[in-house]
């Protein structure tokens, strides 16, 4: 690829347009991993119905050419919220006595990987958001390590840990500024 | 209320007897509940105060400056210039004014009898919207009219005497009325809107006391959690339903109670406990005694094809794709024929069952059998094969079965 490619990032906040981009490039993002339940398409389906509908939804697709290469969406959490009881130890109250965006997805696919398409994805939703922070989980095995330090790279800290559900692995939870 | 010269207490006396009106039995409401009401303290009297409330006032609980709890939804808000807490306060003082009044005054008018057949005439309009939720599902009317139907049987109650039988009966109509416009709500994802319809409906049941409706209510609350990613809040709902007595004398309350504590545990990743209940929910229909009475909206679904697509649910959600389909083919095999959503969903899944298995030809030739109509009216079915579709393109790319299922899913735009 000799030229930058010509991204056209596109903000929503709510689902109906845009459920049938969101589940390709997931798909295609994920491909290895779809045979296992916690991945399968119809699972992240499930995943995005519930938080198309919870507070804050807010999702940027990357296209290029009209077709979606990269997604990420975020909810709004406050105080008291599943994400902060399950994360311990229990965090500090200047991240939690205020709402603050949880990312819950960021993936591009495998042929627009290394070309900042991630960075531009998660700073343009961002962009959108009034919260004081962002939070995030990540498998710290995942990558051996490169994604962890991808999002620490991004100014990322580590306050503790998570399993958000039976299946899960425990997973690093994350926190930065927004601004 | 002191200035109109009546206590809480006369108001309370007025509200238990209409209680027992309702229930046969009389509240136990004293002159602090009232305080309560007054005062907000209570801001949404119990069902079976409010309706008394409502009876003994003439007036609609809202209209007396109550605040219904996460109604916003189906109960239009008051006004904004109106003061609930104003209208509370001078309200329910004038009620007391004139509940001691009635109480002084011989009856003027005797209200009209109610009996079985008019519980039963609002039971067959019920028997038709039923039908129609096997035919669609999930669509705003048939919530709307099993609400509305369940408003009406209330109403009905509050129009006349009637004996206890009759009083029960149309509780347990209400009831199993408010539980389908619930269930609709859950197939079409509005769980907000079902959470307060189960919670009217929990309450009408309670009023009823009929062991099969609080099952059912108990039952769908499970599968909405279930729905909602909340497993354990999903096994302690579904566990109210099992705990039930109902399901130690009919096995096949005891079989749906343990068909869908297996599809809760496949959604919670416990393969062990998923097969366990499946089979114990197995050897419970095959001892049911088909010729035992049970109610309608039960020999509706439950059978032999309902369990096998609960298992279906069950073992896809743990990924055991073989088991899925093996139970997917019993489900196709056994459904009665009016079961058409039924019937799409469970063609949908059997796609997913065999697209996992990496059969992508097979599963395209079933997801292609869904008919045009389930998969662009029906939210549910277009979500799943939407999934589908995006699976597909991601698993078996370079393949011709994908340009064979973009050209059939360009029919349904055409048509649609």
């Amino acid at each position: 690829m000799t030229t930058a490619p010509a991204i056209d990032l596109r903000t929503f906040t709510t689902l109906d347009a845009i459920r049938g981009d969101l589940l390709d490039v997931y798909a295609d993002v994920r491909a290895p991993l779809l045979h296992l339940p916690n991945y399968a398409v119809t699972a992240f389906g499930e995943r995005l119905d519930r938080h198309g509908a919870e507070p804050g939804f807010t999702t940027v697709l990357a296209y290029v050419d009209g077709h979606p290469v990269g997604y990420a969406y975020s909810n709004t959490i406050e105080h008291g919220d599943r994400y902060w009881q399950r994360t311990s130890p229990t965090p500090a109250q200047k991240y939690t006595e205020r709402p603050a965006v949880a990312l819950k997805e960021i993936g591009v696919r495998p042929a627009w990987r290394k070309t900042g398409t991630a960075r531009r994805i998660h700073d343009a939703l961002l962009a959108t958001r009034d919260e004081p922070f962002v939070t995030l989980m990540v498998n710290p095995a995942a990558g051996d390590g490169k994604v962890h330090a991808l999002y620490k790279s991004w100014g990322y800290e580590d306050i503790g840990q998570s399993q958000p559900s039976p299946a899960s692995p425990v997973l690093t939870v994350m926190i930065r500024t927004i601004r | 209320m002191t200035e109109h010269g009546y206590s809480s207490n006369s108001l309370a006396e007025a509200v238990n007897r209409a209680i027992e009106r309702l229930t046969g039995r009389p509240g136990g409401l004293d002159g602090s509940s009232v305080r309560a009401w007054k005062a907000g303290r209570v801001t949404w009297p119990k069902s079976a105060a409010r309706k008394a409330l409502e009876d003994v006032s003439g007036l609609p609980a809202v209209a007396l400056g109550f605040v219904p709890r996460s109604r916003s939804s189906s109960i239009p808000a008051p006004p904004q210039q109106e003061d609930p807490d104003m209208k509370r306060r001078t309200l329910v003082g004038g009620i007391a004014a004139a509940a001691a009044a009635a109480a002084a005054a011989p009856a003027t008018a005797s209200p009209r009898r109610i009996g079985m057949s008019d519980v039963n005439r609002l039971n067959k309009r019920f028997a038709e919207i039923i039908a129609s939720d096997h035919r669609h599902g999930g669509q705003l009317g048939i919530e709307q009219r099993a609400a509305a139907l369940a408003d009406e049987a209330l109403n009905l109650q509050n129009a006349g005497s009637a004996t206890q039988r009759v009083r029960s009966s149309l509780y347990a109509s209400a009831a199993a009325f408010r539980s389908s416009a619930m269930w609709a709500a859950i197939d079409g994802r509005r769980y907000d809107v079902a959470k307060a319809h189960m919670r009217e409906a929990q309450a009408l049941a309670e009023m009823s006391g009929d062991q099969s409706i609080k099952f059912r209510i108990w039952s769908h609350a499970g599968t909405m959690y279930r729905h909602m990613g909340r497993t354990a809040d999903a096994l302690a709902a579904n566990d109210v339903a099992r705990n039930l007595h109902l399901t130690r004398r009919d096995p096949l309350f005891a079989s749906l109670g343990l068909a869908r504590q297996g599809a809760i545990q496949g959604a919670a990743q416990d393969r062990a406990d998923t097969r366990r209940a499946f089979e114990q929910a197995q050897d419970a229909m095959l001892r049911a005694d088909p010729a035992d009475h049970r109610p309608v909206w039960m020999l509706a679904f439950y059978d032999q094809a309902e369990l096998d697509s609960l298992a279906l649910t069950g073992y896809l959600a743990l990924g055991d794709y073989p088991t899925a389909e093996y139970h997917a083919h019993r489900c196709l095999s056994a459904l009665r024929p009016h079961m058409v959503r039924s019937r799409a969903i469970t063609m949908t899944r059997l796609a997913h069952a065999q697209l996992a298995q990496g059969d992508a030809d097979a599963a395209t030739a079933t997801a292609m059998e869904v008919s045009a109509d389930a998969a662009t009216r029906h939210a549910r079915v277009s979500r799943m094969l939407q999934e589908f579709g995006a699976a597909l393109r991601a698993t078996a790319s370079g393949s011709t079965t994908i340009q064979t299922w973009i050209e059939h899913t360009a029919t349904w735009r055409m048509a649609a």
